[in-house]
């Protein structure tokens, strides 16, 4: 990890890393969808509705994964003080609360044809709605932290702390009754057919690939920004004698 | 409303959300690395 300490060295990885990510991410995502919208047979009971399971799996798997990053950065810049661990967990929080939003609405989506509802205030639903709440308590407080000159320890310390979200967010299928369903994939298997399964892979890993680019992208805009204010501060100092 | 429409609609806007998202970013890239490129030059 202390290999990346250095911004040079990580903005030679970053670089071609971002163009690899995004191009690999597409073909999946775009190569999954087709399928899913083609080449799998309908649920007996869900019918076709249950294709909208390609698009909402991956952006609830991101959603959650984006806040876990957020907590794991977070202590990373705390407690080894790493000088791009606030960058990541800032350029995480963006593309986590719209993959989080994205998770609710194809889920009010699915619902509605599934549940006859398009929300119920259960377990799932709404600690997932409380996790939007946290991306956007997170991003307000790193803006508030930035602009006041802060070090970003408040905004770490809070990225840690909502990490409590995640595990009650799986959990509330399992402890509360819920119209969600439990868990279809654990680490004793899957309990949908491979025929209908098989494309959630490419969506899932095509999703995850994006999001990464899409943190790189914004983790090179900050440091570019960063690097441009210090430069411009350097020659007014230097006009300035 | 038929199966198929809620099914275009969950794909329309996750992938409006995710075009527009990385979108967004790459611009938001390209600009503050040209910015630093300028000022070098």
């Amino acid at each position: 990890l202390h290999f990346l300490a250095n911004p040079t060295r990580f903005l030679r990885i970053a670089k071609p890393l971002t163009l690899w990510l995004t191009t690999i991410g597409l073909a999946m995502l775009l190569y999954g969808c087709l399928a899913g919208l083609t080449q799998t047979p309908p649920d007996y009971l869900q019918g076709e509705t249950v294709r909208i399971m390609y698009v909402h799996v991956p952006t609830a798997w991101l959603g959650m994964a984006g806040w876990s990053g957020v907590a794991i950065a977070s202590i990373t810049q705390l407690v080894w003080r790493h000088p791009l661990a606030a960058i990541a967990a800032n350029a995480v929080a963006v593309p986590g609360a719209v993959f989080t939003l994205l998770c609710l609405a194809t889920g009010s989506i699915w619902g509605r044809p599934t549940w006859g509802s398009w929300w119920e205030w259960d377990g799932r639903m709404t600690s997932m709605l409380v996790l939007l709440f946290l991306y956007i308590g997170y991003i307000a407080l790193a803006n508030a932290e930035r602009e006041t000159g802060n070090s970003g320890k408040t905004t770490a310390i809070f990225g840690i702390v909502g990490a409590i979200n995640i595990p009650i967010i799986h959990g509330s299928v399992i402890w509360w009754k819920s119209l969600h369903q439990a868990p279809s994939i654990t680490m004793r298997g899957s309990a949908i057919s491979s025929e209908i399964l098989w494309p959630l892979g490419f969506t899932m890993a095509g999703f995850t690939c994006l999001f990464a680019a899409i943190v790189l992208m914004r983790m090179r805009a900050v440091l570019a920004s960063t690097k441009l204010e210090a430069r411009m501060r350097r020659m007014a100092t230097e006009s300035a004698r | 409303m038929t199966h198929w429409h809620f099914v275009i609609a969950a794909y329309a806007v996750t992938g409006m959300g995710t075009l527009g998202l990385l979108l967004a970013s790459l611009i938001e890239m390209i600009k503050a690395e040209k910015s630093i490129l300028s000022l070098e030059q």
